[in-house]
């Protein structure tokens, strides 16, 4: 843990400290309110910063090798569709013979042949 | 329009296919584990994602208890319109982290769809009905010229000798692409996952571990408060109250001011249920993600072992009767999380 992260973390237990002594001092004045007001606000400011900090962390160390990983499903997705060219010519000679069929068969219905 | 080249091309592949069939580069069985494998890894990116997002969701309503006790209508709304902000930038946040752990689910995929069955499916569809086609094409024929009957029913078997040649084609195929690709992803999954793991067993003061017991705190701690700010308020009102009935000093007037103080401190302590199961539910909510946490840093660990066991099983040619050890202790990781996973409300 870094020294500024001690001193933040330092910080933070200070001030929470702070609002749950004033609390339990009682009974509220307005001058007392006003500043339970203020550092509760305070607090919740700096809390919602770490947690979006920790957010910005997983992101930063989880990202490095992922665009290596990404390149590699695009190549496995190219390779795995390149597999099924074999029955996609299959297909499309099937469905020509299919096609000359079939006009095999209007022409003899027609008379033609 | 098919090109002479390309069913050329298709016919040299059957051909060869049935010349290598014996040389096939993996068993069926190994192909089965590589798609078993894919299929675990999936659905593994939810889990640690669920961590950051319940956690994300209990700070944002442990928030409700904190800007209760603010006082001040000004810096009470500005506390909301921080709140605003924060589920913003949070869900923004979320969504980036799921994108990065949905990575690995993303190989598990591209893997079973490279093993997959439907491959040969297709061709063996695509066959038959090449085979029915050239039966009636024969058949056409013979009624055109009765004379110079063609033989019947050797469509189908033509068909069959499709599929039977390009089945052993797509085998080899898949297997060479899978040896291939699990060879260069043992590395990168075995970076990913150490980072995974990093990232979720650190102590550090911003890290995953710390924000979770650091909300439960602060969880305990908004709620005290929370809750002493209300018993302010009711003991200002029972004081009111007392002043009235000295001042009076008429029992049925005080009896009247009672009725109403009595019933607004009923009020409060029957919404104070309300707050009392929100607490419970967040406190339990941090507990399970706390626990899901650690058993995200096991299923990663047996992640990175199965895969290079996979790797391992993928180097030699053998016929799999069972599943592998690695396997199976990743996939006891799994059900675990999605115990946990089901619980977290």
């Amino acid at each position: 843990m870094s020294a500024l992260s001690d001193q933040l973390d330092d910080a933070v237990s200070d001030a929470q400290q702070a609002v749950i002594d004033a609390a339990n001092v009682g009974p509220y004045t307005p001058d007392l309110q006003a500043k339970i007001d203020a550092i509760t606000a305070e607090l919740q400011s700096i809390e919602n910063n770490m947690l979006l900090a920790t957010q910005a962390a997983i992101i930063a160390a989880l990202s490095g090798n992922n665009d290596k990983l990404k390149q590699l499903n695009t190549d496995i997705d190219a390779y795995a569709t390149g597999i099924d060219h074999i029955s996609v010519t299959i297909k499309k000679i099937s469905d020509t013979v299919g096609i000359v069929v079939t006009v095999l068969g209007a022409v003899i219905s027609a008379g033609v042949l | 329009m098919i090109q002479f080249k390309s069913i050329k091309q298709t016919g040299m592949l059957l051909i060869g296919a049935y010349l290598l069939s014996s040389c096939a580069s993996l068993s069926k069985s190994q192909l089965n584990e590589v798609n078993q494998f894919g299929q675990s890894a999936k659905v593994f990116s939810a889990f640690p994602q669920k961590v950051m997002t319940t956690l994300v969701e209990v700070h944002t309503q442990n928030q409700y208890f904190q800007i209760g006790i603010i006082d001040s209508a000004e810096i009470h709304r500005r506390s909301v319109d921080s709140l605003y902000d924060w589920i913003a930038k949070s869900a923004k946040g979320d969504t980036a982290i799921g994108l990065t752990y949905q990575i690995i689910g993303d190989y598990g995929q591209k893997l079973v769809h490279l093993t997959s069955d439907i491959h040969t499916l297709q061709l063996d569809t695509a066959a038959q009905s090449f085979g029915t086609n050239l039966d009636d094409l024969a058949t056409k024929f013979n009624s055109i010229e009765p004379g110079h009957k063609v033989p019947t029913g050797w469509g189908a078997l033509i068909g069959e000798f499709i599929t039977a040649g390009g089945n052993i084609y797509i085998q080899d195929r898949q297997a060479k692409g899978a040896k291939a690709f699990v060879a260069k992803g043992d590395t990168l999954i075995s970076a990913i996952t150490d980072k995974i793991e990093q990232v979720l067993q650190s102590e550090d003061f911003i890290s995953v571990k710390s924000r979770i017991s650091q909300e439960r705190k602060h969880l305990v701690r908004n709620y005290t408060r929370f809750l002493q700010s209300n018993n302010e308020l009711i003991k200002v009102y029972l004081k009111t109250d007392v002043y009235k009935k000295d001042k009076a000093g008429k029992l049925e007037i005080a009896g009247k001011k009672d009725t109403v103080v009595t019933g607004s401190v009923r009020a409060w302590r029957s919404s104070g249920i309300g707050a009392d199961s929100l607490y419970l539910k967040l406190l339990f909510n941090l507990d399970q993600t706390e626990i899901l946490r650690q058993q995200c840093v096991t299923a990663i660990v047996n992640l990175r072992k199965a895969h290079h066991k996979l790797l391992e099983d993928l180097q030699k040619k053998k016929n799999l009767t069972e599943v592998y050890t690695e396997m199976q202790q990743y996939g006891n990781s799994l059900n675990q999380m999605y115990s946990t996973f089901k619980k977290i409300k």
